[in-house]
């Protein structure tokens, strides 16, 4: 260290909590790369000949500002240009700015694979090479979001993971810890919202006594909440409606009477917190579109797709569940495939304020139920999440969110799943090439590229519709690959990358071991 | 300052045991309700009692109230209020052994058509804070939704009609949100008309189950209810009374698992007011 000249990051002096993270984060990493003294300052004039990084928030105080590249710098849109000297980053927003903190990191070598510490590969490099450097970047989806439990062990290492790889949103999805999350995210950026069950699961158009109480639960309970968090979704319990049968709501579905319902509450809601979004809830047996009740101006939509396939996209032709036009009695849940409700929906709903919850990095989906036997560990499907992305963006949805519980230290210690940085990667952009990330992932985490083959970007877990014949496709796979692995093993001398690729071979046989379970009860599994 | 206590049957069956804890935890005292599997009811007037008394002493424990399960029954027959007021004489007397400077009653069980039974109400809570007050001792109703009084606004109104200094109010927030006949927010608006009544504060707090939508209790601060604002608002007007932690969550109780396996244990109960503790002076310090 001695002797290195030190390194300057410069900052307004007077800004605002999320700017003076991303320098004290920029900070923080790179006096871990270089090995050498880092600064923050305020005052330029002062600083001589040492290297020094601008960060700019607005665009209006930094000595750089890049204003042909103004409209680029929109929605966490972030700007890097390199000197001799230095480096200029700028942002239209301190979000962004922090965004730009991170492109940069990554661009000297730093990845962010999974939350904690065990996820993260910082380079130690010689001196800072920045000439070159000019890149412009923003993201595709507007709103990216994961939502976890107040009780998982891992909440503030996926706050802290979040805006690693480009997410801006964080839900609690139940109300616990919802107090503390404003003081853990501070600096991060994210909007944080709270989307949890609340109501019952029978609506009763009559029942001015029931609905007047509820109104007042409501009520009350949104004026306790902390004012950061701006959105809050309130829904049914987590179980099957119940249609009500009084002589007036006999004549309307289920989702029709779920949906006033719905109305009546967001009236309440907004008499509290004028601007809030109030959602109609598509989930489970509140999946369809209510053929007859309108949602109200302000009511919006939220989609969570729960009775999905995850072996198939939701517009792949051939799935037997995501994509059947017609009522199928077979689909005991719901009664509808996943893509004709997305679009039936989005005939009525406004796509850019609905918001899309899925599942594909929920631990605690695969690991119950019919997939019980996964024992929580997370399918390899970039593929699918790569289509699934593109989808709801066609459909101009700019507000997609997956659950990530239990992806803690407990789950990382046994499963290797890419797919956790490959969600904020294809939110931010949904054409990226995922090959090269699986590359990319295996050189820098397991020091050898060549491994990406062992990971599959679909595979199957559900096993709904899977025939023998696929599932010996994959067990043929999985048993050629978990050779690769072991043989990669035993050639590995460093200690890190040989530890993390034997438990990749161990996940590896336990996935074996499941598919060939899966196989020997095939077809017996109810779609 | 405030006090914290804690409902004694949240803690331990096992006064001693009780006690230990109370003081290990940093409680300022307890409230007496169950004790040796017995609601105090019955232990006032025994031998018991007077052991009662010992422990208590020999532990330094300070009862901040009696907390038997008074004027519960239904206010229509006039020997089960008879009853009522006999108890009431025989916990006067052990709240005067425990130097307990209150004691806690309910507004009796709730019938259809409040204002037909309100006078019989008034007279009855007013005889009774009449006795209480010549002993010295501040009678306080615990509103329940069960009873006539669930809410802070109707609780407040029938205090103030009857008009007794030595009449107040045992306020308990949760309460409040079950009753569903006269719904009420409980933290700012039950408090509101409240406040000038309450001598002492139950913390509980409750949630909507997940998969069913009902109440169920939950860890206090983790609910419904704004603690956070009420707490804050009892410090700042300088309440000086005791507020007791009376939870029956246990910590083992989980949305994936049905809340009703949880059975109670003696270590759940004491992790709960544990945590729930922690919680509490977590609210008044920040």
């Amino acid at each position: 260290m001695i002797g290195k000249p030190e390194i300057k990051i410069w900052i307004r002096s007077n800004t605002d909590e999320v700017e003076k993270f991303a320098g004290m984060e920029l900070q923080r990493y790179l006096f871990q790369i270089l090995d050498q003294p880092v600064d923050l300052v305020s005052f330029p004039n002062n600083i001589s000949n040492s290297p020094i990084i601008y960060l700019s928030g607005d665009g209006q105080n930094a000595p750089a500002v890049f204003s042909r590249h103004k409209e680029n710098l929109l929605s966490d849109g972030y700007l890097l240009h390199g000197t001799q000297n230095g480096a200029f980053l700028q942002a239209q927003t301190p979000r962004g700015l922090l965004y730009a903190v991170y492109g940069i990191l990554k661009y000297l070598g730093a990845r962010w694979f999974f939350p904690g510490p065990e996820g993260e590969v910082i380079p130690h490099l010689k001196g800072l090479e920045l000439a070159g450097l000019d890149l412009i970047d923003r993201p595709v989806i507007q709103q990216r979001g994961v939502l976890i439990r107040g009780t998982d062990r891992y909440l503030k290492e996926w706050i802290d993971f979040a805006p690693k790889i480009g997410l801006n949103a964080f839900a609690l999805e139940t109300h616990h810890g919802i107090h503390d999350l404003p003081n853990l995210a501070r600096g991060r950026g994210l909007h944080l919202r709270l989307r949890r069950h609340f109501f019952p699961t029978i609506f009763c158009s009559q029942d001015e006594y029931n609905l007047h109480w509820e109104e007042t639960l409501v009520k009350g309970y949104l004026q306790s909440l902390p004012d950061e968090i701006e959105s809050i979704h309130i829904r049914p319990a987590d179980a099957q409606g119940k249609r009500c049968t009084c002589a007036v709501d006999s004549q309307y579905s289920l989702t029709d009477q779920v949906m006033r319902f719905t109305n009546r509450m967001a009236k309440v809601a907004r008499q509290v917190r004028p601007e809030m979004e109030y959602p109609y809830v598509a989930y489970q047996s509140t999946w369809g579109p209510p053929p007859q009740v309108k949602p109200d101006p302000g009511v919006i939509l939220s989609l969570a797709p729960i009775h999905r396939c995850f072996n198939h996209a939701v517009t792949d032709p051939d799935c037997p569940i995501n994509s059947p036009y017609q009522y199928n009695e077979l689909f005991d849940r719901s009664g509808y495939g996943v893509r004709p409700i997305f679009e039936e929906h989005m005939k009525e709903f406004d796509p850019t304020t609905t918001f899309v919850v899925d599942y594909w990095v929920d631990a605690s989906y695969f690991g119950r139920g019919r997939q019980k036997l996964w024992d929580r560990r997370i399918p390899n499907i970039g593929g699918i999440l790569q289509r699934d992305i593109q989808f709801y963006h066609s459909l101009g949805i700019s507000s997609i969110w997956t659950f990530v519980v239990f992806v803690d230290d407990t789950y990382l210690e046994k499963f290797t799943s890419p797919l956790i940085f490959q969600y904020g990667n294809l939110l931010w952009n949904p054409d990226i090439d995922l090959r090269a990330g699986i590359r990319d992932f295996c050189q820098q985490y397991l020091g050898d590229e060549s491994l990406a083959e062992v990971f599959p970007l679909e595979e199957p877990s559900d096993p709904r519709d899977i025939t023998p014949e696929v599932w010996d496709k994959h067990i043929a796979r999985i048993s050629k690959t978990l050779s690769i692995t072991r043989e990669k093993a035993t050639r590995e001398k460093n200690d890190l990358f040989r530890k993390r690729i034997l438990r990749l071979a161990k996940e590896q046989e336990f996935s074996l071991g499941v598919m060939q379970m899966y196989k020997k009860e095939a077809g017996t599994t109810k779609l | 300052m405030l006090k914290i206590s804690s409902l004694v049957s949240c803690i331990s069956q096992d006064l001693s045991a009780a006690a230990s804890f109370a003081k290990e935890s940093g409680l300022d005292g307890l409230d007496i309700d169950v004790v040796w599997g017995q609601p105090v009811v019955r232990i006032a007037g025994t031998e018991d009692a007077k052991s009662l008394q010992k422990v208590l002493k020999k532990e330094g424990i300070t009862t901040f109230c009696l907390a038997p399960t008074l004027f519960e029954n239904w206010l229509d027959s006039e020997e089960s209020v008879r009853d009522e007021f006999q108890n009431l004489e025989k916990c006067l007397d052990l709240a005067e052994l425990l130097n307990s400077p209150l004691m806690r009653c309910y507004s009796f069980r709730r019938s259809e058509i409040f204002e037909a039974y309100l006078p019989r109400l008034q007279e009855h809570l007013g005889a009774a804070a009449e006795i209480c007050g010549k002993r010295g001792i501040t009678l306080g109703i615990q509103n329940d939704a069960r009873t006539f009084l669930g809410t802070g606004e109707r609780t407040a109104k029938v205090i103030s009609s009857i008009g007794n200094p030595h009449l107040r109010s045992i306020w308990d927030p949760c309460a409040a949100l079950y009753d569903m006949e006269n719904p009420e927010i409980p933290y700012p608006d039950g408090y509101r008309f409240l406040q000038p009544y309450i001598a002492h504060v139950m913390l509980r707090d409750v949630d909507r189950h997940k998969f069913r939508g009902s109440l169920c209790e939950v860890e206090f601060g983790e609910g419904l209810i704004d603690y956070r604002k009420q707490i804050k608002k009892l410090q700042s007007e300088g309440f000086n009374d005791a507020v007791s932690l009376a939870t029956h969550w246990h910590p083992g109780m989980d949305w994936d698992t049905s809340l009703d396996e949880a059975n109670f244990t003696e270590q759940g109960g004491q992790e709960a007011i544990r945590i729930c503790l922690a919680n509490l002076t977590n609210m008044m310090n920040n």
